[in-house]
């Protein structure tokens, strides 16, 4: 039977410079009952909120004015502080070629999702991130959640949008990726490490 | 292991799990059915806004010059076409969304491969205003002719 998710005590940090993207975002989160959520228009503001306050969980944009959202992430996997460094990071992307989906995994997000997002698709990989005990792992070359640990990932055959590069505006030289092509390649799918 | 590489495996409290499993809480159901919800109520003044960000495309690409446009312009266009992508995806306006995403896919094609003809984007733009929720008149038919036009485009580029 699914089970119920209480969103009433998680504060989120939304990343994101298009008013548009933020204001359907927060309109889902809402919907979902997250009503803590603040909006950083760019990375700097991004990385000041993160020292000053306490967030849940960080839904970061790819592209953002002022820096990439894979070096935002990237900064945020090194801090210090165990409990802000390993916070879960979802990473929003209209950019879903294979090296940009490439670089957000190994930038250290725990998610990558496609814009324009479905609540649909949110909801399951905020639930699967809430799911999974993934070990925190750091090198040298990559800080963030382990990648190689037993999981059956998020879950399959969502969100996918029908119209994503239609064959009548021709191939792309780097097709875009789907959410369940995305999912496939991010999840894990080896056993533990230890 | 024999030294190098050093590696550390933390494992940590998923605090995110322990606030979400907290009692009371909503099923996916009715959560998504209250977030699409939510979102519909932007439709009206979201929708309304897709002109604006057509006509930002433009101011752009008439910035650019009459026949030649740079990386950096195209990007620029890119970032912008981006907004113009979550509108009409969000609100279902598919044609629209093929147009988009057929000049996004030029203007990526175009950086990668140095191309700095203005014509094909300006054909794209033209093309948006076509499908263009807000001012839209084109049929069916109308719509599958622009798409096969654009796709000539991309042949065009692919070939070059």
């Amino acid at each position: 039977m699914q089970e119920k998710l209480n969103f009433s005590q998680v504060a989120a940090l939304v990343v994101d410079n298009d008013s548009y993207a933020t204001g359907i975002l927060g309109q889902i989160l809402r919907g979902f009952g997250l009503t803590r959520h603040t909006i950083a228009e760019d990375g700097e503001t991004g990385r000041r909120l993160v020292q000053a306050g306490h967030y849940d969980m960080v839904i970061c944009e790819y592209v953002l004015p002022d820096m990439a959202g894979t070096d935002f992430v990237r900064w945020l996997r090194r801090l210090p502080e165990p409990q802000i460094k390993a916070v879960p990071v979802i990473l929003l992307t209209g950019y879903t070629q294979f090296s940009s989906v490439a670089a957000a995994r190994d930038c250290g997000a725990n998610i990558v999702v496609k814009k324009p997002i479905s609540p649909n698709v949110l909801f399951d990989r905020i639930a699967w991130s809430a799911e999974s005990e993934r070990p925190f792992i750091e090198t040298s070359s990559y800080v963030g959640p382990c990648r190689r640990f037993k999981s059956s990932g998020p879950p399959n055959g969502i969100g996918r949008r029908a119209t994503d590069l239609s064959a009548e505006v021709g191939a792309a030289v780097e097709p875009n990726m789907s959410q369940d092509e995305i999912d496939s390649f991010i999840k894990p799918t080896r056993v533990s490490i230890e | 292991m024999s030294g190098g590489t050093k590696c550390i495996t933390i494992r940590m409290k998923n605090r995110l799990g322990g606030l979400l499993h907290r009692p009371g809480g909503i099923y996916k159901e009715q959560a998504v059915a209250v977030a699409l919800e939510q979102v519909e109520s932007l439709r009206d003044e979201y929708v309304r806004a897709i002109p604006s960000q057509i006509e930002a495309l433009d101011a752009i690409l008439a910035g650019a010059g009459s026949d030649r446009i740079s990386a950096g312009r195209i990007q620029e266009l890119l970032d912008c076409a981006e907004r113009l992508l979550v509108l009409s995806g969000t609100f279902g306006y598919l044609l629209l969304d093929a147009v988009v995403k057929s000049f996004c896919d030029l203007g990526v094609r175009m950086i990668e491969k140095g191309i700095t003809s203005v014509e094909p984007l300006k054909v794209h733009l033209r093309a948006m205003w076509l499908v263009c929720p807000e001012t839209s008149t084109v049929d069916d038919a109308e719509a599958k002719n622009v798409l096969k036009e654009l796709s000539k485009i991309h042949a065009h580029f692919n070939a070059a």
